[in-house]
Parts: C-alpha cells; structure tokens; sequence
C-alpha cells in the first residue's frame, strides 16, 4: 500500500468526480452546529468544525423505511422480495461511524444474512476522515477504544495541514483514487508528519469510562439490580431518541402497507427502539418490559454485554449522540461510571 | 430456510382445512402449494403471513411424523390471528419457518416424561406428545397434567380421550372454574403436582403455558428435585423477523426466535427477564 497526498483544495474535485460513477452523500450543516449525511453537490464536511452528524450515515446501509417485499394478494397471493442496493460512496465518515458500520457488518452477516443489508453494504465505499482533535464534549470514542479504526473503510483521509494524507485499505479505494482523485505520492516526510500528528493526537482524547472497556460485560451483568436503574426510570421518558440516533442500534419493526386498491402493497420495516413502551409486548397484552427503567437498563446491555459478549466488541462506538439528543440529559459515561462505582468489586486489573 | 434469497420472503401456502376449536382458538392445516415435505421439530413455529395484515409466529400443533400438512392452533389475539380465523380451506397465506430450535428431543429418549401443559400450551405440546406416542418404546413413563381456564376452553377433548384410554400414558386434566357439568378435577395446574411420584434424575418436565404458571410450576418442580437441565420451557416473546435480527423477543443475551423458543431452566435462571 502506498499512501497519497490529496491537497484540500482538490479534495472538493474528488468528491465531484465521484459523482460521475456513484451517489455521494457527504456531510453538511443543516443548521448552525448541527449536520446531517446526505447527497450535496459539492464536497461542504465543515473538518475541523464537524460535530457527529444528527443520524449516523447507517442509514444509507439500514434505511429508516425500507421495503422487504412488495406483493399482490388478487386473486391469490403473488409476492416478490426486494432488494434495494445502488453504487454508493460516504464520504468523511468518522471513525466512530465506521466502527458503527463494522459492528452492524457483523449483526446482518451473522446467523442468517440479511441481503436487504449486506447487498447494500456490499455497493457501498466508505471514505474516512480521521479525527485529530475530540469533535465535541460528549465524543468519549478513545473511552470505548474506537479512536483507532483499521478496518471497515475503503479510504482514510488524515488532515495534516494543506493536504490529506490518504491511504486506501481496499482495491476499490485505490482504485477510485486512481480514477477520480489528483494526487501527489506521500514522501518519507510527510508520512513522518502524519504520524506524529496522529501520535500527538492521543493525549488529547481523554478516557473517560472508569474502567478498561473490557470490563464492561461483567460489571453489567452484575448490575441487574443496581440503583442507577431507578433513578433513571424516574427521568427517562422512554422518547426513543438515544436508539434512534445510535449507529449500532438496528430493532425493527415489520408491518404490511396497503394501496387503495386493497389487492396489492408491500412489506417494510422501520426503525424500531427498545426503549418504546411497547416495545416487548405480545398480543395479550403482556409487556416484558414494563418500565422505562427496565428498557433503558436492556439498550446499555446491547452496548455493553449481550452484544458485545456475543461480538467481543463494545456496542458502544462512543459518538455520544444519544447524550447529545437526551431530552432528559441522562448522560451515557455518567450512567456507565456510575454503575462501575456501585459495583467496584467486579473489576479485572 | 427454503428462501435463501430474501430472509422475509414467505413461501405461499394453502389452507387445507380448518377446524373451530373454542370460542378463540382455531385449527387450521396447511400444505405448501407445491406440496413440499416438512421436516421440523416439536416446539418449532412459523411465521404465517395474511398479506396487507401482517405476520404472525405460531407454534406448529401436529405431529412432525404428519410430514404432508402441518397443523396450527391459533388464538384470535391481534390483527393477523383474527385475519387467519376468517380464512377458508383454499385460502393461500404466507409461512417461513420452521424457525426456532424445538425441544430437546434427542437428549430426552429413554427418560420420563412429564408434560405439563397450560391453556394454549397444548398446541405446541401436542405435537411433541403425539412425536412421543409415535415412538413410545423410545421413552419411559409418559405422564401429561393440561389445565384450562373453563371445561369450554379445554383444546383438543377427543385426541384427551384417546390418550386417556391409552394405557402406556396418564393424563390429568383441571379447570382453574368447573361449570355444572364439570366432573374433573378443578383448581390451578400445580394442584395436580404435589401427588406425583418422580424419579427426579430421570424425568424430563416439558412445560408450556402462560407467563404466571410458570413460577409456580418451577417452585413444584424444584420441591420434587428434578435437575434443572430437565425443566424445558417454552417462551412466548413479541417477535417480528424470526430469525435473530428484529430484537424484539431478546431476553437479557438470548433471542427467543434463534436460540428458542424452548429454553431449559439452567438456562432461563441466568436471564433474570425470563421469567
């Protein structure tokens, strides 16, 4: 592999040029301070200002709203699956992000693949913009281990001044690059600088979570019964909004729409989050989960011990977007702090 | 799985007859319109879709030695279940499945066998029962204890008689609230247990009911000392995919649809939710 420079003022050509062969959804400013994924006509990542967008880019892989199958019930049932997937790139997607990518990888590759995913994965180019400095308070990424990504991109781009220093992980990396980006070949030097900024980087990104992140899953499990989980069921509203902005979460809910017509309609799901009220309830009415406390205590156990005692990697890719988007400002590294304190006893050294 | 191009993607089935059961519960017999064998295990269920309703998971009911037609009793509960109970033999719906894992079937031959079934229960425990029966020689002491709510609810009375009459098997039957006519025994599924004679290493307790019995079961269960890698139970979760992804039917790290629906309890008692 041979890294590359991309001057900054090219980069925007790149992005460009991309759009010759792929749809490009890249990053930009909604309103003031807040940014969302989606298909610009030029490159506008705002770099060094960039905060986490509102919804992670999973979406374009695991869409809100997404058609399963599409049928005719006259005059007798006639269906056919669907299966949505075109040539796409994301373009500046953090590595927080990618890991969220990686984890959902392994979730609709496991047991039974789930094609309505991996088709689109598989169309699919991730250019990575790495981070140099924390985006905003509530990124805790080097808290969860996520800082460093080396896998689950195509192409990472490192601002290290004029340029990017940029390295491709895939041949499909390279080979856009190739195609659609003008580039210098990186010298010793600047491959010099780009480790240094890279290595100067990791004082500043403090670790916040009070323990080694693999510790997690045992003091989790051991925390059924921990107070923090009633004081949370007193603030929280149960809204939904933490799963909904996490890029790990993937709950769905299955439902048939019907034309007018009433003879034909699809099959979708959409997004779906556990901490809903009804969320576990069967048709007599029986909700497993009855209480927002309960609900909230399950989604940190997807991040922090089924899943990631299941996948040996933390669900938590440590965006701190479901902190950012709490109406109730319930705060994901105090709730986890605090359940380390309560049960300290736990701790590996 | 038969479709391996879509995970959702249902096979179409037919509706070749269907029987009223209670008030609620209805039986209905499907065949694949290219009459396809099937080839499951008791405790395994479907998907059955009514199309422009939804889907639905239901239990399969017959016996896996049937392989020609498979059999559901289905409760009208929601949308779709009430949307199955108004088809017609000829009717065509939606199934995937056989999904889930089923009883231990392998693990469970040369011991005793106690069913204890609750309300709909049966309809999945029918079919393991009448897989026991067909291999009866596989299997020791065959004892089955059924509890319903009222005599009118009682599921399946004819196929009770001709296991009553059976003289390799026992059957109890209780109603939590007898009428007039009622000559049985009467009063909750754990009442028919204290007088049980076990041979606790060697029994298997196969139970199947609504949330609340099973505490109580488990407590009787416990009292007779029967190992609890023996006590199987089958769990009703809400489920939309049925193949691990949806999460809906998680309880703490299992999903019910993948690794279930039949747990044993050494499992269930390390997930507090279970139960």
């Amino acid at each position: 592999m041979k890294d590359v420079l991309i001057k900054k003022k090219e980069i925007g050509l790149f992005y460009k040029n991309l759009k010759e062969e792929f749809t490009v959804y890249g990053v930009k400013q909604k309103e003031k301070g807040f940014y969302v994924f989606d298909e610009t006509d030029e490159f506008s990542d705002p770099l060094e200002e960039y905060k986490p967008t509102i919804l992670p880019p999973k979406k374009f892989l695991f869409p809100q709203q997404e058609t399963l199958l599409r049928f005719n019930t006259q005059p007798h049932p006639d269906i056919k699956p669907v299966i949505g997937s075109k040539k796409q790139v994301l373009f500046g997607v953090r590595p927080c992000d990618i890991h969220g990518i990686r984890l959902l990888d392994k979730i609709f590759n496991a047991d039974h693949e789930d094609k309505n995913y991996t088709q689109k994965r598989a169309m699919t180019i991730i250019v990575g913009i790495d981070c140099l400095e924390p985006c905003y308070e509530h990124a805790h990424c080097a808290s969860v281990g996520y800082l460093e990504v080396d896998d689950g991109y195509d192409i990472m781009m490192t601002d290290i001044g004029d340029t990017f220093y940029t390295s491709w992980k895939t041949p499909q990396g390279e080979e856009i690059i190739r195609k659609y980006a003008k580039f210098l070949e990186a010298k010793n030097e600047d491959t010099d600088k780009f480790l240094r900024m890279k290595s100067e980087r990791q004082d500043r990104f403090e670790n916040k979570i009070k323990t080694n992140v693999s510790n997690l899953p045992l003091f989790f499990k051991n925390a059924d019964n921990d107070p923090v989980w009633d004081e949370l069921n007193d603030r929280c509203l149960g809204c939904g909004r933490c799963n909904i902005v996490c890029p790990t979460c993937y709950c769905f809910d299955v439902y048939d729409c019907m034309e007018l017509n009433l003879a034909s309609g699809e099959r979708c799901r959409q997004w779906d989050a556990c901490t809903l009220k009804d969320f576990a309830v069967v048709s007599t009415g029986e909700n497993f989960r009855p209480s927002r406390g309960q609900r909230l205590r399950h989604r940190f156990n997807r991040k922090f011990n089924y899943l990631m005692t299941k996948y040996n990697a933390s669900f938590c890719v440590g965006c701190g977007r479901c902190t950012r988007s709490c109406p109730v400002n319930i705060d994901l590294v105090e709730t986890v702090n605090a359940v380390i304190k309560n049960n300290r006893i736990h701790e590996k050294q | 799985m038969k479709n391996s191009n879509s995970l959702f993607l249902p096979e179409i089935a037919k509706v070749v007859s269907t029987r009223q059961l209670t008030a609620m519960e209805k039986y209905i017999e499907l065949k694949t319109i290219d009459d396809r064998e099937f080839d499951f295990t008791p405790g395994q269920f479907v998907q059955l879709s009514v199309f422009g309703i939804g889907e639905a998971p239901i239990s399969i009911s017959s016996s896996p030695f049937n392989r020609e037609s498979i059999g559901l009793c289905v409760r009208r509960a929601g949308d779709v279940t009430s949307a199955i109970h108004k088809l017609e033999p000829g009717s065509r719906l939606g199934m995937r499945g056989p999904l889930g894992k089923g009883f231990p079937v392998k693990e469970m031959r040369g011991k005793d066998l106690l069913f204890i079934a609750g309300g709909l229960g049966l309809a999945p425990l029918r079919s393991l029962i009448n897989y026991t029966l067909q291999k009866r020689d596989d299997f020791a002491r065959i004892r089955i204890l059924y509890g319903a709510k009222k005599p009118g609810e009682i599921l399946f009375p004819d196929e009770l008689q001709t296991w009553r009459e059976r003289k390799d098997i026992e059957l109890e039957i209780t109603v939590d609230t007898p009428d007039q006519n009622w000559t049985g025994k009467s009063g909750v599924i754990t009442r028919l247990m204290p007088s049980l004679k076990l041979e606790p290493e060697n029994t298997f307790a196969l139970i199947v009911g609504p949330p609340v019995m099973y505490k109580y079961v488990l407590l009787e269960l416990q009292i007779k000392q029967i190992p609890e890698t023996n006590i199987i139970m089958s769990l009703e979760r809400r489920m939309k995919c049925g193949i691990g992804k949806c999460g809906h039917c998680q309880i703490n790290g299992v999903y019910v649809c993948l690794d279930g629906p039949e747990f044993s309890y050494h499992t269930l008692k390390f997930l507090p939710e279970a139960i």
